[in-house]
């Protein structure tokens, strides 16, 4: 199994120089399995990017095949989606799985961003691709191929967003954006979920300073994945969705930080994947 | 007058260091005329640092003013709205300009684009006054000591350009728009490229009208900002996507005897080194008469002449 980084800048994409290092692109991220099947997680800019290189495969032809999981619908998760090139071919075929809303159906909410007044495509029903649309909600599991999919609802805010743990043999993935603690505790539940994990990609959108002042917001600190993933005894741990307003520097001492803490907290052991656009680790 | 540009890219932004020189934010222009009013074209991703520079400076003062006018509502051209630090700001006023779609209501289209389930927080939560001026077609109201025109462009859904004069010089604002010679677009989604059949006489009409009217405003203008997301092969192979390419930005120049005109919505599969070569050809379309230059984020530039001075800003 491979993991790419695509985009992993929260809120809003943030291009300029001082972000080149770890990269300004919103949330994408790509499993692959040992026999091809590729999962997408998330449809930020990063999924742009992506789309452009798969152009020259299967993609291309009309021949390709993806499965995309949506950790919730805020514009940074699904904002690439139309601009994803592979959507335009005729005979590629998209499964996307996610989160409803009270009020509306996720393929609603995906139409929604297409609407006329804000995209001249107008409609999901103008994309060439096949699309199929599924709705998840805690506690679901599902195939993908080879790859064995689980799901848990944690807060994120007044809303909330759908965490994924993805399996292939001894391998697993566990991808948990924009998760926001209540009181900053680290859910039970949640450690329960992320249990050993190969591969933790956490929030970690703030700064413990930044933090305070801006908890309501449902994002995590670095310190707080740091202990999400000591309590679950992770493999390793990758950070992810840096503010938009943190530049490289400040995220490369944000990591120095995260290490120290991971080493404080007794886990040593866990190694730590520091999420830049465009770099593929093997969980 | 001078205009600042902080987002120059089209359609969705491009971060990245093939982007570094000219820009991956979309579409944001800020106009500083010599009389000190604050008006904004467009609020793409660019307009977040714009934000943070005005909340520090000038908003931070006990009452405040910035006009926003909205070419249309494309995501390119919105999406930075709810980044937009004076937006936060209980002191300041920000008036919302742009045409409204057919009957829909300017105001609740807006509120769509911050709002649950896409957005965290809405409008309700936004701590300034925010007001709506849904503008007819061929507009004209003064922001200020600035006298604001607009027109009408060829694009999906309908978008608005405008030209602000003030004392010391005059901008053109005109993003996004097709050209005025194959197509006419309107609300019907066009899935491809047209074939050889030829428009109606009564589409010829009215792009004819509508092109009349664009050189009209743009008439002796310092510096115009115009659409050039495509070269001339990428245009012929989406004339429906309503972008131009810098020959037809150049024709409307010429026609309207502009002084100067600034390629402008860079396509975002255009790195720094294409956009080298797409101004350096584009230059020799001006004929001596005009001066072409291509919009980089960051840059202020003087509209008399054209050039960017000293001051780049930080990014
Ligand atoms: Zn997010
Ligand atoms: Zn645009
Ligand atoms: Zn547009």
């Amino acid at each position: 199994m491979k993991v790419t980084f695509w985009g992993v800048r929260g809120c809003i994409p943030a291009p300029g120089p001082d972000t080149n290092r770890f990269g300004g692109n919103t949330p994408c991220v790509t499993i692959t399995g040992d026999s091809g099947t590729l999962v997408v997680l998330d449809a930020g800019t990063g999924i742009t990017v992506l789309g452009r290189e798969l152009m020259s495969g299967p993609f291309g032809k009309g021949q390709g095949r993806a499965t995309i999981l949506l950790s919730h619908s805020h514009w940074d998760h699904i904002q690439g989606f139309p601009f994803f090139a592979p959507v335009y071919v005729p005979g590629n075929s998209l499964t996307i799985y996610g989160l409803g809303a009270a009020s509306s159906r996720l393929e609603d909410i995906l139409e929604g961003q297409m609407n006329p007044h804000f995209s001249p495509i107008q409609s999901l029903r103008n994309l060439g691709a096949t699309i199929e649309v599924h709705e998840v909600s805690d506690g679901t599991r599902f195939a993908v191929d080879d790859l064995q999919v689980s799901t848990i609802e944690l807060p994120h805010g007044e809303t909330s967003i759908i965490a994924f743990r993805i399996e292939e043999h001894d391998t697993s993935v566990v991808y948990a954006p924009d998760v926001g603690y209540p009181n900053g505790q680290v859910l039970d539940r949640a450690v329960a979920f992320f249990d050993k994990a190969d591969l933790l990609i956490h929030d970690t959108t703030y700064s413990s300073e930044d933090y305070e002042g801006r908890a309501g917001r449902g994002f995590s600190s670095f310190d707080q994945a740091a202990t999400a993933a000591v309590r679950a005894q992770v493999r390793s741990l990758s950070s992810f969705h840096y503010d938009q307003d943190y530049d490289d520097a400040t995220v490369a001492d944000l990591l120095i930080r995260l290490r120290r803490r991971l080493d404080e907290l007794g886990g040593q052991s866990i190694t730590l994947v520091e999420a830049r656009e465009g770099l593929t680790v093997e969980p | 007058m001078k205009v600042r540009f902080w987002g120059v890219r089209g359609s969705y932004p491009v971060p990245g260091p093939s982007t570094n020189r000219y820009g991956g934010n979309t579409s944001c222009v800020e106009v500083q005329p010599s009389t000190g009013e604050i008006i904004i074209f467009d609020a793409g991703t660019g307009i977040r640092k714009l934000g943070q520079r005005l909340a520090a400076g000038r908003c931070a003062q006990p009452s405040c003013t910035v006009s926003i006018l909205f070419s249309h509502m494309h995501w390119d051209h919105v999406q930075g709205l709810p980044f937009f630090s004076p937006l936060h700001q209980p002191q300041n006023r920000i008036r919302i300009y742009s045409s409204a779609h057919g009957d829909a209501h300017l105001r609740r289209i807006f509120e769509q684009t911050a709002a649950q389930p896409y957005f965290p927080i809405g409008f309700s939560d936004f701590k300034s006054t925010v007001e709506f001026v849904n503008l007819k077609e061929n507009a004209e109201f003064d922001i200020g000591a600035v006298h604001v025109r607009t027109s009408p462009l060829n694009h999906p859904f309908a978008a608005t350009a405008y030209r602000c004069d003030g004392p010391l010089g005059s901008v053109m604002y005109a993003s996004d728009t097709a050209p005025f010679c194959d197509m006419l677009l309107g609300d019907e989604f066009i899935p491809a490229p047209p074939g050889p059949e030829d428009l109606t006489d009564q589409d010829r009409q009215r792009l004819a009208t509508m092109q009349k009217s664009l050189v009209a405003l743009a008439t002796g203008v310092d510096l115009l900002v115009y659409d050039t997301h495509f070269t001339m092969d990428e245009y012929r192979a989406n004339p429906h996507f309503g972008h131009s390419a810098p020959e037809h930005a150049t024709e409307i120049a010429l026609k309207a005897g502009a002084k100067g005109l600034c390629l402008f919505h860079h396509a975002p599969n255009h790195d720094d080194d294409d956009m080298d070569r797409i101004v350096d050809q584009a230059r020799k379309l001006g004929q001596g008469r005009l001066r072409i230059t291509a919009a980089r984020e960051g840059e202020l530039v003087d509209t008399k002449t054209g050039r960017a001075t000293d001051d780049k800003e930080e990014r």
